[in-house]
């Protein structure tokens, strides 16, 4: 290895090492704030430790806040709109890889063309579609929009169009209807490509603020972010309460993450989702 | 939409189960890709039309009734003074935060692409990449408490170091910078995962011939290691551009604006007109606005980029 | 493989999610419809504030106890974003049957036809006063049923131990006065300041305050045609008085304004002697401070006129007209506007009562002392007129008020400045 021992070495751990203490401060800061009691922020004399630990954050968000439902109806729609894309994306790539039809570059084009929009420049309407479809305020608004996604069409494409044609002629030779053709052949193919696809399609929903933020209404019905957010409106002053729900909602995350980290890191590298 | 395969009209001797076969492949497509197209056509392509032609109404949601104003819209943007102010705040922010974003990034992802110690390494990347993974709505709240004058984590490091405490979101020469510090925080790991797997795919020969004639630290960065990660760095700083023009659950949290619109960026502004002050049509018109500005600036990008790359 | 089985178990969870969950989203279908068995559904919105939120929920179940056939769903948004919400919901036709709203909200509903009227307008509208039901009023007929009297003015909360401390026995009686103890109550630290002596910046007492300055000359802030009138030399007086509060006395600062928390916590919290904020603050005080060290008092008139002041009209109660159960949802309103009901939501919330036999009602002062200055300047608030977009109105006072007292602009600048702007909003409306 080229790469010798030298004094540097421990320069840059160093120097790393203070930049992610950094990093981690803002969690320091919302769980030590989550153990902070009522009278302590009232006061306001409060400094970075609380003088007493008190759980009366967490109680208040178990007491006040159908956490639960909120999970689960992020989950929930995170799920559809996951599974969703991936068939979607799929099937579509397929079909614009290895089939003809009238018009195809075309319609191709339209599909990249719209992965470009901000969604800024298409709330209004979408929002007066939704609204005329009368999804307002139903965890399908959440859903509907995000069953297919042009970026996903896209990658698979791109990966579908490098399996060898004699492959699936071959299949085809052995009766396989096209449907059965891209589940058994195409499918497992592309999986690198779709488990990456998958991971972010599903933070990026779960993620979601400003959407939902527009169609939901019903505290029952709201996502995690959303959800966060209003609570937040009613609990202003007493910021323990909401610091309790962040991290209440952070911890979940972070597991999930330090699970799949590998798939993670190797999806983001693969398709440069963001 | 009609959907047609290749013609061949000349071997119609062509077996009967070929035929069948093409019937089940055309069936297949069209069965697969018209909920598909009607999703995109519903979701995406009748909102931007939808959306173009709105901007040249005024309308009110809650009247019944538009009216067709021509290019009022377009024309009123000019002379609006928060329009212009929100354009300035947002090629601001982006700017600065791109900027500092990838030179920041670079220089954590070049570090930790040092470390030889492999646990070490993967340690560092995840702290790095945490922040990414949480809601940004959330990030934005935790933030907004750090930020608080008087009991906020900055301000009470402030006074330790005896310093004045400082309005961190209501003081307008602080506000945007702030708002900049928490989006930093929230997803430069994104991009130092992105930049080490760049730095990675660099063979180490390159780095071997260059330290044979001698070359230092800094050369070699500038000399082999960049011109190299000109492919990443071209995807980098697009994506990054694109993610920062779109901005909002921080700016709607933390600030909504303010003070003085010094933190209104457009997709707040598009936002507000929308839905706090119903001008549907007027949100439409800046929306369209944006989308050019974001276009425009993609293409020049990529096409920088590539004579970059020609070089 | 690490993947497949991952995506297996992604496979997995969905099934599951999506067996459970088209049950889960179809139920919450078509809110406003009554079901078979002939019970009625009432969806009911309201922004957050604790008091409010609770008082709210009291008389709900007390509703519900009484019309067992009827179940209200009520749900309740941020005041950052309810207004937003009612817009959209209003026009994508999904609103819900019973919408609390702020008085200056209501014309843009009526005026389109959005809002059920009031049955009995004339005979209904006796038992008001004026200024909480300008907003409600359009062409003589009554599209809701104010809740309240919104008095951002007329009182203020003071801390008498901190007044005491000064020498102070009794609580201001002149505007001279009022500047002068201010002066005397402020404590700085440095260059900040650690107690404000007379603090009313904030987003709403600004406005009010200039707008109640003018009144007091007895002038007007309104012009022709809807159009804002702030180039009189009753306005620059009125502005130039609260300038120089913050610029030359210094008795409050800008540090706070636009932050999270409202002047009254800041107040509550000891940092301010005396704030101008309306009395549905003192509900926090009591509440979550926990604290009774303090008064609210009349703020003095800026002349010899009696301290008269601009009043929005404020929450009350509307009944959509998309609504499927209109009969219901009006008979809901009633039943919350009967004397009692009412009453007791005007307690617990500290409002001021918009329902003259409430106002006038011994017992609610007697539950309610604090109550004793806005009840007693009810009669001088004048309704603040057309506003055609409240927020934006606000805001142009509001941001220009701070470049003048930070000197960029000067007073007649600035309030040419934000007479243009507002009345260029007004226009924008009108069409």
């Amino acid at each position: 290895m080229l790469h010798r021992r030298s004094p540097w070495d421990g320069v840059v751990i160093f120097v790393l090492a203070v930049a992610a203490g950094i990093m981690l401060l803002p969690y320091a800061w919302m769980v030590l704030s989550s153990l902070k009691s009522n009278m302590e922020i009232i006061s306001g004399t409060g400094g970075l430790i609380p003088s007493e630990p008190s759980l009366e954050g967490y109680q208040t968000v178990f007491r006040d806040a159908p956490f639960v439902t909120w999970l689960f109806n992020s989950l929930i729609t995170s799920v559809i709109i996951t599974v969703a894309t991936l068939f979607t994306s799929s099937l579509t790539g397929y079909i614009f890889a290895k089939h003809q039809f009238k018009g195809k570059k075309l319609v191709f084009i339209l599909i990249l063309a719209t992965m470009m929009i901000p969604f800024q420049v298409i709330m209004i309407p979408t929002y007066l579609i939704t609204a005329e479809l009368g999804l307002v305020n139903h965890l399908m608004a959440i859903v509907l929009p995000n069953l297919v996604s042009s970026y996903g069409v896209f990658l698979a494409k791109q990966y579908i169009e490098e399996i060898p044609q004699e492959l699936l002629e071959a299949a085809r030779m052995d009766g396989a209807s096209e449907f059965g053709l891209m589940l058994r052949i195409v499918t497992p193919l592309i999986l690198p490509m779709l488990s990456a696809l998958g991971i972010f399609t599903f933070m990026n929903s779960w993620n979601n603020y400003l959407w939902p933020l527009i169609v939901l209404n019903d505290e029952s019905k709201m996502t995690v972010p959303l959800a966060l957010v209003y609570f937040n409106g009613t609990h202003m002053v007493n910021y323990n309460v909401v610091m309790s729900a962040a991290v209440l909602i952070t911890v979940p995350v972070i597991i999930v993450f330090l699970i799949f980290q590998k798939q993670f890191i190797k999806g983001l590298t693969m398709t440069g989702m963001k | 939409m009609s959907v047609a395969v290749p013609s061949n009209k000349t071997d119609k001797v062509k077996l009967a189960g070929k035929a069948a076969g093409l019937r089940a492949k055309r069936r297949f497509i069209t069965i697969s890709l018209v909920p598909i197209l009607l999703l995109f056509g519903v979701f995406a392509f009748l909102p931007i039309i939808w959306s173009l032609g709105l901007s040249v109404y005024q309308y009110d949601p809650l009247g019944s009734k538009a009216l067709f104003v021509g290019a009022e819209n377009y024309l009123r943007m000019m002379n609006d003074a928060v329009f212009l102010k929100s354009l300035w705040v947002t090629f601001r922010f982006v700017a600065i935060t791109v900027l500092v974003n990838i030179i920041l990034t670079l220089f954590i992802a070049s570090a930790i692409q040092r470390v030889r110690i492999p646990w070490l390494k993967n340690l560092f990347r995840t702290l790095f990449f945490l922040p990414t993974i949480a809601p940004l709505a959330g990030t934005a709240i935790v933030w907004s408490t750090m930020f608080n004058y008087n009991n906020g984590l900055f301000n009470i490091i402030l006074t330790k170091l005896h310093m004045t405490p400082i309005q961190w979101l209501a003081d307008p020469q602080y506000a945007l910078y702030s708002v900049i510090l928490m989006t930093l925080w929230a997803d430069i790991g994104y991009n130092i995962v992105l930049f080490i797997a760049g730095l990675d795919s660099i063979p180490d020969m390159y780095y071997e011939a260059a330290r044979l004639e001698g070359a230092g630290r800094w050369r070699i960065f500038f000399q082999i290691t960049l011109p190299l990660l000109r492919r990443t760095l071209l995807f980098v700083s697009v994506t990054t551009v694109v993610s920062y023009f779109q901005a909002f659950p921080q700016f709607q949290i933390m600030t909504k604006g303010e003070p003085f619109n010094e933190t209104r960026v457009l997709a707040l502004h598009i936002y507000d007109q929308a839905f706090s002050s119903s001008n549907m049509g007027y949100a439409s018109a800046m929306a369209t606005v944006f989308l050019m500005i974001i276009l425009l600036i993609t293409v020049l990008q990529l096409r920088w980029g590539r004579t970059q790359w020609e070089h | 493989m690490r993947i497949p089985k991952f995506m297996l178990m992604l496979a997995v969870v969905c099934m599951v999610f999506v067996a459970t969950g088209c049950t889960g989203s179809s139920k919450s279908g078509d809110d406003t419809n009554a079901n078979a068995q002939g019970k009625v559904k009432l969806v009911l919105w309201s922004h957050q504030e604790d008091q409010i939120v609770n008082a709210y929920k009291e008389i709900i179940s007390k509703y519900e106890a009484l019309h067992p056939e009827t179940t209200i769903e009520y749900q309740t948004f941020p005041y950052d974003v309810y207004n937003q919400k009612l817009k959209a919901s209003f026009s994508a036709a999904t609103p819900p049957d019973v919408a609390e709203m702020f008085g200056t909200w209501v014309p843009n509903y009526s005026r389109n036809d959005l809002l059920v009227e009031i049955p009995d307008s004339e005979t209904v509208k006796q038992a008001y006063y004026e200024a909480p039901l300008g907003g409600y009023l359009r062409d003589g007929k009554l599209y809701g049923l104010p809740l309240e009297y919104n008095i951002e003015n007329g009182g203020m909360l003071i801390h008498p131990q901190m007044l005491k401390e000064q020498g102070y026995d009794q609580p201001p009686s002149t505007w001279t006065e009022l500047v002068e103890y201010a002066k005397k109550l402020t404590v700085k630290n440095g260059n900040a300041l650690q107690v404000k002596g007379f603090d009313f910046v904030s987003s709403d007492n600004i406005t009010f305050t200039f707008l109640s300055l003018i009144l007091q000359q007895n002038a007007s802030f309104w012009g022709e045609n809807e159009h804002v009138n702030f180039s009189t030399s009753e306005a620059e007086k009125a502005m130039s008085a609260l300038v120089s509060l913050i610029a030359d006395d210094q008795v409050a600062d800008l540090t706070t304004f636009g932050g999270e928390l409202d002047t009254s916590d800041y107040f509550f919290r000891g940092n301010s002697a005396m704030t101008y904020r309306g009395p549905w603050t003192i509900a926090a005080g009591l509440n979550n401070y926990k604290v009774n060290d303090f008064e609210y008092v009349p703020v003095p008139s800026f002349t010899d006129n009696p301290p008269s002041f601009a009043a929005e009209s404020g929450w009350g109660l509307t009944v959509a007209k998309q609504s499927k159960q209109q009969e219901a949802a009006l008979d809901f309103i009633r039943f919350f506007s009967e004397k009692e009901n009412l009453e007791s939501w005007n307690t617990e919330t500290f409002t001021v009562p918009a329902k003259k036999e409430i106002a006038e009602d011994p017992e609610y002062l007697k539950n309610n002392p604090y109550m004793k200055t806005p009840l007693e300047v009810l009669s001088l608030g004048q309704w603040i007129g057309p506003v055609a977009d409240r927020d934006y109105f606000f805001k142009q006072v509001n941001d220009h008020f701070q470049l003048m007292v930070t000197g960029r602009l000067s007073v007649k600048e600035g309030l040419a400045k934000i007479e243009q702007a507002i009345n260029d909003n007004q226009d924008q409306h009108k069409r």
